[in-house]
């Protein structure tokens, strides 16, 4: 009784938090599971064979309908996991696909990374203006756009339970 | 009493041995009893696992949707008057629920395939290799499914580890004992070897009347030992536990056994 009171008096606090602290999952499923009946939630899946790009084969289980999978790009010629390897053929896998064939077609009009370029080529230059001021690095993705974004006028975005908020009176 | 007998001592020669080693490349070998648990296990699985969604997979009225039902064995249906030997059929969605269900895959056909087909077959590689069949110790490649370590064989004609003198007395430029044997291992094979140290803090000491030996442990990553130093090292080999037992003598293989993996 008093317990249900205590939690009352802060449900009702005007700084309570209303988001995820009242949701209460059972504890058990609400079916009842009858001796024998319980089975376990495994997908159909079937037993595939993976070349890896260095020609090592390995098996491992797929629910995707195949026996067998050609990689032609993975960790055995990423240049990341492959440091002490010289002379790697890097295969682009995207080589067929329809970004490609955008680029082909448009060139780098649409490129995030051409803009990019072009974003620091215009920095340089004022750089060479006024020393003085600092510059966010840059990288080849041009990640700077998303850290402006990020320092500019950012504001946080409210996720959970609705602030109660006072309604205006129409006259 | 011993310690204090060590402590009091004249102070010993160090050095920095090495236990390098390659780390299996393939699972190792099961034995009669795993290979039917695995094999149990694997049935119980695909006994208990979900129909096959095949709608998910393969859109209705195409190609690719015809191509997969042409290769499935059909269902016996349940017929009124008919007795069934293997009990009554209990179909849904198109599969017997009292038994595993068997999808067949339809086979990617290549005409002519040759073997530098993208689509030719994917066979698994051999578990042994050219090195395991000409017995060639001096190899990477050989006993995939076990860790080797590099052993060298000294100027007495005894394999043992590879170690280097640590310079205690030098004033300046001195080496920490995990340095030593960084230095010392590409002096004696190469530079193109890439190894990895698993820590600066040694994994054991051999203690002898001459000198105390520090044991580093390290894998070898990429590259290869490729023997530089003829003058001080004979030969080099790249052996199993069990091989290295063979080949050194008892004591010397009872002080290092511990550093060395099982499989």
């Amino acid at each position: 009784m008093l317990k249900s009171l205590i939690a009352k008096r802060f449900a009702s606090g005007g700084t309570a938090y209303h988001g995820v602290n009242q949701v209460s999952l059972p504890k058990r499923p609400l079916r009842k599971i009858r001796l024998g009946k319980a089975r376990p939630a495994i997908y159909h899946q079937f037993d595939v064979q993976v070349e890896l790009s260095d020609g090592s084969v390995i098996t491992r289980c797929s629910q995707f309908p195949k026996n067998e999978i050609r990689l032609i790009q993975d960790q055995r010629n990423c240049p990341l996991w492959n440091q002490s390897r010289d002379g790697m053929v890097m295969m682009d896998a995207n080589s067929s696909g329809r970004v490609d064939k955008f680029k082909q077609k448009y060139g780098s009009v649409y490129s995030m990374e051409e803009q990019a370029a072009e974003s620091t080529g215009k920095k340089e230059t004022a750089k060479k203006l006024q020393e003085t001021e600092p510059e966010p690095s840059t990288d080849d993705f041009g990640m700077d756009d998303y850290l402006t974004l990020l320092n500019t006028n950012a504001v946080q975005v409210q996720k959970g339970g609705k602030m109660a908020t006072k309604k205006k009176d129409k006259k | 009493m011993s310690v204090k007998a060590a402590a009091s001592s004249i102070p010993k020669a160090v050095k920095a041995g090495l236990v390098l080693s390659r780390v299996p490349i393939v699972t190792p070998e099961l034995n009669a009893l795993e290979n039917k648990y695995y094999q149990y296990q694997a049935e119980l699985e695909r006994r208990l696992m979900w129909t096959f969604p095949s709608y998910f997979y393969f859109k209705k009225g195409t190609l690719a949707e015809r191509r997969f039902q042409s290769v499935q064995k059909g269902v016996i249906s349940k017929q009124p008057g008919v007795w069934f030997p293997k009990g009554v059929p209990d179909v849904r969605h198109n599969r017997e629920r009292s038994q595993k269900q068997d999808i067949m895959l339809p086979r990617e056909a290549s005409e002519g395939s040759n073997k530098s087909d993208v689509s030719r077959p994917i066979v698994p590689n051999s578990r042994t290799t050219k090195a395991d069949e000409n017995n060639d110790i001096t190899s990477l490649d050989r006993k995939l499914d076990r860790t080797l370590h590099l052993l060298v064989k000294d100027d007495k004609g005894s394999w043992v580890l590879p170690s280097f003198p640590v310079d205690i007395e030098a004033k300046e430029g001195k080496k920490a004992l995990h340095e030593t044997a960084e230095v010392g291992l590409r002096k004696i094979g190469g530079e193109d070897i890439n190894t990895w140290t698993v820590s600066n803090t040694p994994a054991g000491v051999l203690q002898s009347e001459k000198d105390l030996q520090f044991l580093i442990k390290s894998h070898i990553i990429a590259g290869e030992f490729k023997l530089k130093d003829e003058k001080s090292i004979k030969e080099f080999a790249w052996l199993t536990k069990d091989e290295i037992k063979k080949a050194v003598d008892e004591r010397y293989f009872n002080s290092i056994q511990y550093v060395l993996a099982e499989n």
